[in-house]
């Protein structure tokens, strides 16, 4: 069956016609190109690392508080 | 000159190193269309995009996250997906111009004819599949490329691309083996 799938997959793929390259080269002449993304930065993680120490305090301080109600019982 | 730094090129703008950048990826991006079950004419329309999006985002590309050709593929995955997706109301109909011009009573060669038959049991069969399983099928195909390109291309780990190779490979099988 393994055979059958490749020879199926063989018979299945297309043909770029003829003159598909310089048609879509001229094509492209008609579009501009988009700008580079940013570089990456240091400075775009610093939100995120904020939010995750905020987390991690709350997480802290909802442990702290259940330890010492359990503690006072 | 290799595609990935024709792709570099493209990028500052070369429309020479464009060109010979189609001319070198154009087969590969036909073919993998081609075994996604697509029509010819869909996937000519859907090569075209693929190549003018490369174009327009060619500064986007870091060659140190893959080869050009993975990139690429990923393009006409991405696009051939979301026309599976919008397509998935109506029945898909291959569009077999020349067999469909050609006078009734033409006979095919015999070795046309199994083609389009064994084209047709399998299109059959892989409009059974999620587009998904039909983009990883068609990325197991395409020439040179190893599972980690093929993870790149559908965004998953190679473990995650081995094993929904292997289910997708299954499942054709046993739709095949049913019809």
């Amino acid at each position: 069956m393994a055979d059958d799938l490749d020879r199926l997959f063989k018979t299945a793929a297309h043909e770029p016609p003829q003159g598909f390259a310089a048609r879509v080269a001229a094509l492209s002449r008609g579009v501009s190109q988009a700008p580079a993304p940013p570089p990456f930065s240091l400075w775009r993680l610093v939100p995120l690392a904020a939010s995750a120490g905020l987390g991690a305090l709350l997480v802290a301080e909802f442990a702290l508080f259940a330890f010492v109600t359990a503690a006072a019982q | 000159m290799d595609s990935t730094s024709d792709l570099c090129r493209t990028a500052a703008g070369d429309a020479v190193a464009f060109q010979r950048l189609v001319e070198a990826q154009q087969a590969r991006v036909f073919g993998f269309l081609g075994r996604m079950g697509l029509d010819a004419a869909t996937s000519e329309d859907i090569a075209q995009d693929t190549f003018l999006r490369v174009w327009r985002n060619a500064r986007s590309f870091d060659p140190r996250l893959g080869a050009a050709s993975t990139w690429i593929l990923a393009i006409a995955r991405n696009l051939a997906l979301t026309h599976l997706s919008r397509a998935s109301h109506r029945r898909e109909v291959r569009n077999d111009e020349a067999a469909a011009q050609a006078p009734c009573h033409a006979p095919l060669a015999d070795e046309a004819l199994m083609r389009k038959e064994q084209r047709a049991r399998l299109d059959a069969a892989l409009e059974r599949l999620a587009p998904a399983e039909r983009s990883i099928l068609a990325a197991s195909y395409v020439e040179g490329l190893d599972l980690a390109s093929i993870a790149r291309i559908e965004d998953c780990s190679t473990g995650a691309a081995k094993a929904r190779l292997h289910r997708a490979r299954e499942k054709l099988k046993r739709v095949l083996g049913a019809t």
